[in-house]
């Protein structure tokens, strides 16, 4: 179920949120499972099963960990190795054959293979479970029930954040769902639908229309506009989700951390990293970065491990070359900035316009990595880049449309929004304590919800041209 | 204290007012029934007293202004109100189809429906209440553009109206050609039928119906532009590939049309298909080359008056109603042969067959929409017509006419890629 779905917001969530607030405190953990799996089991019901497999896998593995002392890291390489396995075989298995293929000229048929949704979240978050026990940062959960929540709880399931065993090991075994949480996790809520819905959509119609040409059809300034507006998409649709599951969350009692911390006002690679996915860079940063040796092991170590970082982190997002070559894009520049030492750089140089120069290098590090990131293949994101630096030469007798086909003028409004949005202008909007102005945001937030509302139902508008009856 | 009790009181009033059908049933003359009005009323208050006793007293207990209690109270309510009432109609007039049907977990069978998650989602999404609301409130954003897009509708200059479906935007600017395989494929097919025909001495006729956006491009949004011109269109390929490599009749009606533009409009505003004028010409231009291979046996028929109605099209029907353009004027044509027009009784996409006594060949047509307003014209010059509302042709059913024709609006040529030639055994 995805959470921009009419069943979802007026049928799932009422019907769950009916449930789990009259409901005692004791039921509210089975409540919450059994819609997780309902909520899982919706799309795609027979990949429950491997969901199920890793729950009992990381339960017994834990388990395994804390009684035999003496053999836990075989345990754990074990755990993991199953873990990885699944995922393994259902994200990167094809990739994988078509390499074979191309280096040693096989002809190995792809299998067919869909990917379960989700499976790259989930997985992590057992990972973190069974390293944190084994690493005894937690007590092991005795309780397969709780696990299961801890695995498969649906606000966070299929697109994050991806929850640390450590950070939530509490919350599972006791929290208290009171006004001010519900309150404020509706607000989260519908902002991340909000979000969702109005900004990244619209983005997305523009970068589309873009993306689905030949880089030799459209000019430099539309190059630009697309790849501006897939930046927003990509943020607004990606921060929007963790808004929901976080609002979701604390509606349910949870306190996630935060996902997202205005990555667009960066000034270097390294601080975008710091505000970009911030519970993917983090597990990487306690799961691999730190166990590899950190910053420890000496300086060329040091960018080694970077490195191998940047290069799984590019792999998680996808099994494709354009994935590689975007995760090393950015350990390029955060190894650069290791070894200039940007922390000094930047207490040395604070002038205003070192700061303007320092911010325009990381926007346009991360935008042209977010074309890598859209492009269908390695050869079309080049002909994009080159295409937004002037340097492909345009057909201009080919240039299908101008530019108001791509963009109107509710477009260029909602651009607008969304540039206004991605600086911390209305950071803490929900925190004003003066009456007139929260009743006046409560107001705004309830038109935005209908807003968003009436964006999911046009999408279920379908009319036919010809009699279908 | 007391305030309670007149907020019941009023909640009570607004309940009775909602629910009025139950007590007081209006079958020509109002009767007035007492025991669910009673039952109505004292239930009713006794259930709002509970109510804002409870929101009373749930402000002193969690000490939360009454901004956030509204605020919350009216998100809540709103999460339900679109699973309130649940449309049972079979179709929808608005959306022009068939609205999904509601599929059970466990089929009946005892199998398990392992879809069951998509099926619900389908039908929820057709049937939820409000949808039309939503969709009114969401075309909002769209009416300050200039030339907007929905789905399926691309609004152009002066009000004009296109399709967008269908690719009918790369159709336009002639930027998708067919390649090599899929000339081979179409020709492959229309040939197997001429030479079926050919054997059993029927005629065979290949016509295709210009689109809107290539009559009448000036109204298109001028930001889309035309990669090739329209004499290298993909019609035009295809063509041009029949005529040199086949000796199919080929029909394309984009000079004619275009040639008889100038005098009136030929086209819907509203509408993507040609008018009753429109057809007319392209009706005329289809008799001339067939009467050629006949010796002028056909009798053709000629315009006697147009009167003009009002008409709103089907891309207007496609539309919310805030975007819906002014209806506009259609010509009707009262033609010399009145007399033997035969009268349409089916509906549109069924087989039609008509029949005029004193002409004397049969007619049969695969076709599509374009070819409705052809039905009155061509119906008066054969003896039987039959009009099917596919490409696809039938043996045993070519076997019984004498003039077959497959008519197609070349924004949909590609479907002829789909089809397989004809066996002949």
């Amino acid at each position: 179920m995805l959470f921009s779905s009419m069943t979802f917001v007026f049928m799932f969530l009422p019907i769950v949120l009916l449930l789990y607030l009259v409901s005692k405190k004791e039921l509210h953990n089975p409540i919450l499972l059994i819609a997780s799996i309902i909520f899982y089991a919706w799309g795609e019901p027979k990949y429950l099963a491997i969901m199920l497999l890793t729950i009992l896998i990381n339960y017994f593995g834990a388990i395994a960990i804390d009684k035999f002392q003496h053999k836990k890291k075989l345990i754990l390489y074990l755990t993991i190795t199953a873990n990885l396995g699944f995922l393994i075989y259902f994200k990167y298995f094809n990739f994988l054959i078509e390499n074979f293929n191309g280096i040693f000229h096989a002809h190995i048929h792809p299998l067919n293979i869909i990917m379960p949704i989700g499976i790259s979240f989930y997985t992590f978050q057992a990972l973190s479970y069974v390293v944190d026990v084994y690493r005894k940062e937690c007590n092991v959960q005795k309780d397969i029930y709780k696990l299961a929540l801890y695995i498969c709880l649906f606000p966070q399931l299929i697109a994050g954040p991806i929850v640390k065993y450590h950070d939530v090991a509490e919350q599972i075994d006791s929290r208290e769902v009171n006004f001010e949480k519900v309150n404020l996790g509706v607000k989260r809520f519908i902002i991340g639908l909000a979000k969702k819905m109005l900004i990244a959509n619209t983005m997305g119609a523009i970068a589309d229309k873009i993306f689905i040409q030949d880089p030799h059809t459209f000019s430099h300034f539309t190059a630009w506009l697309g790849a501006l507006s897939y930046s927003f998409q990509l943020y607004f649709d990606f921060s929007g989700y963790s808004d929901m599951a976080i609002g979701l969350g604390l509606i349910f009692g949870f306190r996630f951390l935060e996902n997202f911390n205005y990555p667009y006002i960066s000034k270097s690679i390294t601080e975008f990293w710091r505000r970009w996915h911030i519970s993917l860079s983090t597990w990487f940063k306690q799961y691999v970065y730190i166990p590899l040796g950190g910053n420890r092991t000496g300086k060329i170590k040091t960018l080694r491990n970077l490195g191998i970082v940047f290069l799984l982190t590019g792999i998680w997002h996808g099994a494709a070359w354009n994935f590689v070559v975007w995760g090393l894009w950015h350990g390029l520049f955060i190894i650069a900035e290791k070894i200039i030492n940007i922390k000094e750089f930047e207490q040395k140089y604070t002038k205003w316009w070192i700061k303007t120069l320092q911010h325009l290098y990381c926007i346009l590090i991360f935008i042209i990595g977010w074309v890598m990131f859209r492009a269908d293949n390695m050869t079309y994101a080049w002909q994009y880049l080159m295409n937004m630096f002037g340097l492909l030469n345009i057909h201009t007798n080919k240039i299908m449309y101008e530019l108001p086909y791509y963009i109107d003028t509710t477009q260029v409004i909602i651009l607008i929004t969304a540039i206004l949005c991605s600086v911390p202008l209305f950071k803490n909007i929900l925190d004003i304590k003066n009456k007139f102005a929260r009743a006046m945001i409560n107001l705004w937030l309830l038109i935005l919800f209908v807003l968003s509302a009436s964006a999911i139902a046009a999408n279920t508008y379908n009319p036919f041209i010809y009699f279908r009856f | 204290m007391k305030k309670r009790y007149y907020l019941s009181f009023i909640v009570t009033i607004v309940l009775l007012l909602l629910t009025h059908k139950i007590w007081i049933v209006t079958s020509n003359k109002l009767v007035f029934n007492l025991y669910p009005f009673l039952i109505i009323l004292i239930c009713g208050y006794l259930l709002s007293l509970k109510l804002t006793s409870y929101l009373a007293d749930f402000k002193n207990i969690q000490k939360q202004s009454r901004i956030e209690i509204i605020f919350l109270t009216v998100f809540f309510v709103m999460l339900f109100i679109p699973m309130s009432h649940i449309n049972q109609n079979a179709v929808s007039k608005k959306e022009n189809r068939k609205l999904a049907q509601y599929k059970s977990l466990i089929k009946n069978s005892g199998e398990l429906n392992y879809n069951f998650g998509k099926d619900f989602d389908n039908w929820f999404n057709d049937r939820f209440y409000l949808k039309n609301l939503l969709y009114e409130i969401n075309s909002l954003t769209t009416i300050c553009n200039k030339n907007w897009q929905t789905t399926r509708v691309l609004k152009g200059d002066e009000n004009w109206l296109f399709y967008k479906g269908e690719n009918s935007i790369e159709n336009y600017q002639n930027s998708n050609m067919f390649s090599e395989n899929e000339l081979v494929q179409i020709t492959n097919y229309l040939t197997s039928i001429n030479n079926y025909c050919k054997k059993r001495n029927k005629k065979f006729y290949f016509v295709i119906a210009p689109d809107k956006n290539k009559i009448y491009g000036e109204y298109y949004p001028q930001s889309i532009k035309k990669v090739n011109p329209d004499t290298d269109s993909r019609a035009n390929q295809l063509k041009n590939h029949l005529q040199n490599n086949t000796d199919i009749n080929v029909l394309y009606l984009y000079d004619t049309i275009t040639e008889h533009k100038k005098e009136n409009l030929l086209y819907y505003k509203t509408d993507t298909h040609w008018n009753h004028l429109g057809a007319y010409y392209g009706y005329s231009e289809i008799i001339n080359t067939i009467n050629k291979d006949f010796n002028n046996k056909l009798t053709t028929d000629k315009i006697e008056s147009i009167s003009y109605q009002e008409f709103s099209g089907d891309l207007n029907k496609m539309l919310p109603k805030i975007l819906k353009t002014k209806k506009e004027q259609e010509p009707i044509i009262k033609t010399q042969n009145e007399n033997n027009y035969c009268k349409q009784t089916a509906t549109v996409r069924d087989i039609q067959s008509c029949s005029n006594k004193e002409s004397q060949y049969n007619l049969l047509m695969y076709r599509d929409s374009f070819t409705v307003n052809l039905i009155p014209y061509l119906s008066k010059d054969f003896k039987n017509s039959k009009y099917i509302w596919k490409y696809d042709v039938d043996k045993d059913e070519i076997n019984n006419n004498d003039i077959i024709i497959l008519e197609t609006v070349e924004r949909l040529l590609p479907k002829l890629t789909e089809i397989s030639a004809l066996e002949d055994i």
